[in-house]
């Protein structure tokens, strides 16, 4: 035990003498939180709209105006012909254009209805779903405020909504989580195979094995400092975006915290692994990061929500460590649910966690056991 | 009076798949001695070494280190020998002091063991005021010696060196070999292996392996009698294989 | 110039013979890019309902089979209280939550006007926004077609569609 704490602190030494090390295991989070919370956003805001007005009528008008006072969309350009609607596009000024055909008012009045033309920019399809849908819901509430100005007396169903966990709708509250997902996993990985693999590079590694310190033991001493220091980083992160984006942690704090150290430690393990399979600093680098970065920006359901994709996707998630986290930390942090709701992902991160520790622990032992390489 | 032996490997073989690394290698040492293991390079030199210091098994044979059966227990082996690395042994981002209570606390010494002697060490090589030192910042020789020391700091009965003079100048050499004389005439066993053949005149008995096989082993002297050669390097050229390219 | 040449060779070599950065740089990346791309989508296809209706009348049930009608709704569970269902929100069981009011027939008759509660699970706010677009587009059809088969008003009720132009 005497040993594993000279080593322990050794470990700990080597952390903070390496200052690029600590600008990496701290800023880059930070950064990570920043970016997605404030550069990226899928919502819809101030969106702008050409309207090709030919009915210049009432109707028109009032529709007009009720789709600017919206938060969602502004005016940007009023064309005069049809020809016009193809450069405002392609200059990508506008999102959407919405076509008024003539004597609109005149129409609904004789016939009972009439047809408004809405083009989207469909190189951005989510932004194009989510304006025609906005300017499809506002047009249907103008809609029946019409119909209900004619028929006062007949019934209409009255849907309201109540969202939850969001109210605000925004997109972050989606994100962050994702966020922290992310970079948990790389960091622990990355960090903790490249301290192992850096041991074997420089050679004293060998030197480690000579000595009465066990093959568990310079394993812990190795990970040890990294898992405290992931905790730190969690800490920071959730103070961060408390602060920075008044995202508090709507359920209980100490659940996430244990969420996240165990996930801390499938991250770690992970690392084992990686470092079990090279004798290169820059190859264990590269391999973590393929094989983590992607699949979990992707596959997750930390940006792109797993129901939308095909099933085949679903199932490959499935066996991604990062999508039961994810719904783990959205849970506790947006949703306020406790263990009781959770309890299936964290079971199934449980064995995923100890799955990866036993295979690292055997890999480790074997590669260096009669190569020392 | 009968000397110890701490070493005592007979008929050691290690077989990787179908090559054969040891054959039936059989040699004793002595406690106290300094004991010079040459050879060309792939001769299963390093191989027999790992054995010896518990990191591999034999595939047959006897192997006592330490009075420690290396087939059976190679952990508790470990606890009595220190072990200098070829590369570097000391960590570069750590000073001088930190290094010494690492391998001091890693071998079971306290600290209340460790001060002390710490500060003896750094007397003897004139090093008080630079225990605060990085070892990045230190020349080569002064590195080997201190890994040395270190290798050496907690008594271990027996040290073993991987050519631990390796790219180092002649006058720091010859002062390595008076700290490895000295270390001796304490008791402490010194297993070194080398490339320089005037170093191997420096031990008390050497063996040369070829091949996989211990081709000679003897004191130098007696050696250089028995094959008429004037010098060690003579003598190695002369029975030693060099190292053939493996399929 | 040809000396660098020569440099140029020999690092192309190296990548060459360097297997690991071979699959590292190029394979992966290529490969993984095939594969993740087609999940990679905004597009909802599925939402999944939890219907509590506390009228259980014909009229409800033909709302509920209009939304299943569509290709997005299904249900997935079918509640006795608002708590269950939110419980369901919070599990991730359920996407939306449908309350049904008791007075939902009646008021399509005429005597009340039901309120019809949505609870939607807004993590994702855009899935949310949408869904609930969706909803109330699909009701205010449903309302459409129970006032033209009251017979109260004539086919060509006032109405403003929105479509996409060819």
């Amino acid at each position: 035990m005497k040993r594993l704490m000279a080593f322990v602190r050794k470990e700990f030494l080597h952390i903070f003498r390496d200052f690029r090390t600590l600008i990496i295991l701290f800023g880059i989070p930070a950064a990570q939180i920043l970016i997605f919370g404030y550069a990226v956003r899928t919502d819809l805001k101030d969106a702008g709209i050409a309207v090709l007005d030919n009915a210049r009528d009432g109707v028109s008008k009032e529709l007009i105006q009720k789709i600017e006072a919206s938060e969602f969309f502004y005016v940007k350009r009023y064309l005069a012909s049809y020809e016009e609607i193809d450069a405002a596009f392609r200059q990508g000024e506008i999102k959407a254009a919405i076509i008024f055909p003539g004597q609109i008012a005149a129409s609904v009045a004789r016939e009972g209805s009439a047809t408004i033309g809405i083009i989207a920019d469909g190189s951005e399809p989510n932004t194009a779903s989510l304006v025609t849908g906005y300017i499809t819901g506002i047009v249907n509430d103008y809609s029946s405020s019409l119909a209900s100005a004619v028929t006062s007396s007949l019934p209409l169903i009255v849907p309201e909504v109540r969202m939850y966990f969001n109210p605000g709708l925004k997109s972050h509250f989606m994100f962050i989580p994702g966020v922290i997902t992310l970079i948990l996993i790389l960091i622990c990985a990355l960090m903790t195979s490249v301290t192992i693999v850096r041991e074997k590079e420089y050679g004293t590694m060998e030197v480690l094995l000579v000595s009465p310190l066990k093959p568990w033991q310079i394993i812990i001493g190795k990970v040890t400092p990294y898992f405290f220091l992931s905790l730190v980083n969690v800490i920071v992160i959730l103070l961060m975006t408390w602060f920075v984006f008044g995202l508090p942690v709507r359920g209980s704090i100490p659940l996430l915290i244990a969420g996240c150290m165990l996930y801390i430690l499938l991250g770690l393990s992970f690392g084992i692994l990686v470092s079990a399979s090279t004798s290169k600093t820059e190859n264990a680098v590269f391999i973590s990061l393929l094989t983590l970065m992607l699949p979990t920006i992707l596959l997750s359901g930390f940006i792109f929500p797993i129901e939308n994709m095909p099933k085949v996707y679903d199932y490959v998630s499935m066996a991604l460590p990062p999508r039961w986290f994810v719904g783990i930390i959205r849970a506790i942090m947006i949703k306020g649910a406790g263990f009781g709701y959770i309890w299936k992902e964290t079971a199934i991160l449980a064995g995923m966690t100890l799955l990866i520790m036993v295979i690292s622990a055997r890999r480790f032992k074997t590669r260096l056991g009669e190569e020392g390489r | 009076m009968e000397r110890d032996k701490v070493i005592e490997v007979k008929d050691l073989v290690k077989r990787f798949g179908t090559f054969t690394a040891n054959d039936h290698l059989t040699f004793d040492v002595w406690r106290g001695e300094i004991f010079g293991f040459l050879g060309a390079n792939g001769a299963g030199k390093t191989t027999a070494i790992r054995i010896l210091c518990g990191l591999s098994r034999p595939t047959s044979g006897r192997v006592m280190v330490a009075g420690i059966d290396a087939s059976q227990k190679p952990e508790e082996i470990k606890k009595r020998i220190g072990y200098m690395s070829q590369r570097f042994s000391l960590y570069e981002d750590l000073t001088v002091s930190e290094n010494i209570e690492l391998y001091g606390g890693i071998y079971g010494m306290s600290m209340k063991e460790i001060v002390p002697r710490r500060e003896a060490l750094l007397e003897k090589l004139s090093f008080t005021s630079y225990g605060d030192m990085l070892i990045r910042a230190l020349p080569l020789g002064l590195k080997q010696k201190l890994a040395f020391s270190v290798a050496v700091f907690h008594d271990p009965e027996i040290v073993f060196l991987d050519e631990p003079t390796s790219g180092v100048d002649p006058i720091t050499r010859r002062q390595f070999w008076e700290m490895i004389y000295e270390t001796a005439s304490r008791g402490i066993t010194v297993f070194v292996t080398t490339h320089y053949m005037d170093e191997a005149s420096y031990c008390d008995r050497i063996s040369i392996m070829s091949e996989g096989r211990i081709v000679a082993l003897d004191s130098p002297s007696a050696l250089l009698r028995q094959y008429g050669t004037a010098s060690v390097e003579e003598l190695f050229v002369k029975i030693a294989r060099p190292q053939k390219i493996r399929e | 110039m040809k000396k660098l040449l020569f440099l140029l060779r020999k690092e192309f070599r190296q990548i060459r013979r360097n297997r690991f950065m071979i699959r590292a740089i190029i394979a992966v990346p290529i490969l993984q890019m095939l594969i993740f791309v087609p999940a990679i989508t905004f597009e909802i296809k599925r939402i999944d309902l939890a219907v509590i209706d506390n009228d259980r009348s014909q009229a409800s049930r033909e709302l509920v089979s209009k939304l299943t009608g569509s290709s997005f709704f299904v249900v997935t569970a079918t509640p006795a209280t608002v708590t269950e269902a939110e419980s369901m929100l919070l599990s991730g069981d359920a996407d939306i939550a449908l309350v049904i009011p008791p007075d939902f027939s009646r008021g399509l008759a005429g005597v009340t006007t039901p309120r019809l509660q949505v609870l939607a699970d807004a993590v994702n706010a855009s899935t949310a926004q949408l869904s609930w677009s969706y909803i109330t587009s699909v009701i205010r059809d449903f309302n459409r077609e129970v006032i033209i088969s009251t017979g109260m008003i004539p086919a060509n009720m006032a109405a403003i569609r929105t479509g996409s132009l060819p």
